[in-house]
């Protein structure tokens, strides 16, 4: 998978950049417009994570560039600015998906999952984690061949574990990502611990390891090597 | 009360004082020269009745002549000079009594002294009275007649340029685009009035136009940083060899920076609702959108052990519904962060107003303050105190009236619509 990332801020791209090689995506960084734009011309990728506000142009005009060459590429627009119209114009210019800065490099890798698993495997919704099988269409889990019954935001939140598998992904990220808004009403984040718990319990009633590791205080990890419990 | 009637009344006032005055002032005026009058023709009667005594040697008869009541009186006390005294009593002519003048003097006949004493009826001094109070009262009349009708056509015209104006800065808004017109006067003063008027408004607009501009872009600024250091910790967790110790740093900075960006999320929404950024308005079904709300909300209240009760009534409202949603959630999420656990939260929405009221601390809140920027009522870490302001943000632009109050231990919300 190749990746590129338009972002004007050097720590930013350094950040997104370290987070998804340990997802095996391959990514390349343009640091202004001009760079973006020879980039998008010369290489091809699977999806692009483009900022908005650029030196040298507008992130929007590259959006354009790219449809008008019809350039096969996702793009997930970051800006800083949480503004609808911004919203609506980006998507309506061919944006695939839309993050308000400061975004959880956990969200920024479920959604590019999420895209490039919608480009890459049209017809082909199934997601495997180790023992886990889990349908996108008909949103199925089953391990091995039992089937699990899993709530709407169980789901959801396997489905986030596994995109960002063996990482930490702290409590604010999955309730942000559980719940959008509401986590920035100053909720506690309390109430996400009865969803995992309720998830782990229904995995490992039908035979899985235990995947979700809790790491105190900070959040939690979802790996398959290791199994604690039995 | 306008300032013409103000001044209506000052002046009816000091002009009905006055005019009964000049009243009372032209009565004794003209009571005195009608005394002295009668006191002179008195005097010339006195004459007449001594020269009779000396040429005719006898005294007047009693009779009544030309209203004068004459008595002689036989004495040995002659006055030594004539008495002019108030009559002691009413004299009566023609069956009406009048007040009068009485003078008494002393005559010699046949070396006898007499007193004489005559008196004359102060006649007309009632019509007098009268005429005077006639005119008074008149000229009162008149004189409100004359003020209505000067502030009908003639003051209400001078002042119409200061009542206009008047109007212009009521329809002011801080953060209206448009800048207010004030009509043009050629009365100076108005005229200088205006301008310094058109001056301040133009120059506050534009001021709070900066101020929302400053904030926005100091929002928007803020968005970059925080996500640089966000994406660093999200990096930076990733290493297995952290202390104890060491994690619960991490993780206080990891919530510090989700308050800091929550916090300007919030400051931005308070922004743009001020910037009218959330105009447009539609139809909502609010009965449909509480009860949806609800559903959303339920599995967190049931989480903090807090049960709840929902009535609602099938009513339409206009308003912006990304604004009713952030309204709800705000007060659905407070509702519950106030709360204890086992405690109750009840929505109750009817045609015209939503109440909600939930259990919660068991003392009344800081009603005045409760809906200002930063106020917290504990220290609680995972409040901003920006909440309620957002949502009385929301209800300014959107014509409803908040309110609160703490009634039987709980402490209640209610929104009007108007």
């Amino acid at each position: 998978m190749r990746l590129l990332i338009i972002e004007d801020e050097k720590p930013l791209t350094k950040s997104i950049h370290s987070y998804l090689l340990q997802s095996n995506y391959l990514c390349d960084a343009a640091y202004n417009f001009s760079e973006g734009r020879e980039k998008l011309e010369t290489s091809a990728y699977d999806c692009v994570v483009l900022d908005i506000n650029l030196p040298g142009g507008s992130g929007l005009e590259l959006l354009q560039l790219m449809k008008r060459r019809k350039v096969d590429a996702g793009v997930i627009i970051i800006s800083a600015r949480n503004s609808l119209d911004d919203k609506i114009n980006g998507l309506q210019l061919g944006g695939d998906d839309y993050l308000t800065k400061p975004f959880h490099l956990a969200e920024l890798t479920a959604r590019i999952n999420s895209i490039i698993r919608r480009k890459n495997f049209e017809g082909n919704n199934i997601v495997t984690f180790d023992k886990l099988t889990v349908n996108l269409l008909d949103r199925t889990v089953k391990s091995g061949a039992a089937e699990i019954h899993l709530t709407k935001k169980e789901f959801k939140l396997l489905l986030y574990f596994i995109s960002n598998k063996n990482r930490v992904v702290t409590k604010e990220a999955i309730a942000d990502h559980l719940w959008e808004d509401y986590a920035t009403l100053g909720y506690s984040y309390d109430f996400i611990y009865s969803h995992i718990k309720n998830l782990r319990k229904k995995l490992l009633e039908k035979g899985c390891p235990d995947y979700i590791k809790a790491l105190y205080g900070m959040g939690y990890k979802f790996l398959a090597e290791e199994n604690p419990m039995a | 009360m306008k300032l013409i009637v103000h001044y209506n009344r000052h002046n009816f006032i000091i002009l009905t004082l006055l005019f009964i005055l000049s009243g009372i002032a032209s009565y004794l005026l003209t009571k005195n020269v009608l005394l002295r009058e009668l006191d002179e023709s008195l005097e010339d009667s006195m004459e007449q009745i001594s020269n009779y005594v000396q040429t005719q040697h006898k005294l007047p008869t009693h009779t009544n002549f030309d209203n004068l009541l004459i008595s002689t009186e036989v004495t040995d006390n002659p006055v030594n000079r004539p008495i002019l005294t108030n009559a002691s009593e009413d004299i009566s002519v023609k069956g009406k009594k009048h007040l009068g003048r009485t003078l008494t003097f002393a005559v010699i006949l046949n070396q006898q002294h007499y007193n004489i004493t005559i008196s004359k009826p102060l006649e007309g001094i009632k019509h007098i009275t009268r005429a005077v109070m006639l005119i008074t009262m008149t000229m009162i009349l008149l004189l409100v007649a004359i003020l209505a009708l000067m502030n009908k056509f003639v003051v209400s015209r001078l002042w119409r340029p200061f009542y206009s104006t008047l109007n212009s800065l009521k329809s002011f808004r801080l953060n209206n685009t448009s800048a207010v017109e004030f009509k043009k006067s050629n009365i100076d003063e108005f005229s200088i009035m205006n301008e310094h008027l058109q001056l301040v408004t133009s120059n506050a607009s534009k001021e709070y136009r900066l101020l929302k501009e400053f904030t926005e872009n100091a929002s928007h600024e803020f968005q970059t940083p925080l996500a640089i250091i966000r994406s660093k910790l999200d990096v930076l967790i990733q290493q297995d060899n952290f202390t104890e110790e060491q994690t619960e740093i991490l993780a206080e900075a990891y919530s510090a920076v989700t308050r800091l960006s929550g916090l300007s999320q919030s400051l931005l929404l308070l922004t743009k609702i001020e910037n009218n950024q959330y105009s447009e308005q539609q139809e909502l079904a609010l009965h449909d959108i509480l009860q949806r709300k609800t559903s959303q909300f339920e599995e967190i209240w049931e989480e903090n052990d807090i049960s709840y009760s929902l009535q609602v009534y099938p009513s339409i409202i206009r308003m912006n519904p990304d604004l009713l949603e952030i309204l709800l959630n705000n007060i659905f999420s407070n509702a519950a962060r106030h709360n204890k656990p086992g405690g109750v939260i009840h929505i109750i929405q009817n045609n015209t107003a939503l109440h909600i009221s939930n259990t919660g601390t068991n003392s009344a809140l800081d009603g005045e303050k409760i809906f200002s920027r930063f106020y917290k009522e504990a220290v609680n870490n995972t409040n901003n105190g920006l909440g309620l302001s957002i949502v009385k943000q929301i209800c300014i632009s959107s014509c409803i009236s908040p309110s609160y109050e703490y009634k039987d231990g709980m402490h209640l919300f209610s929104f009007h619509w108007k």
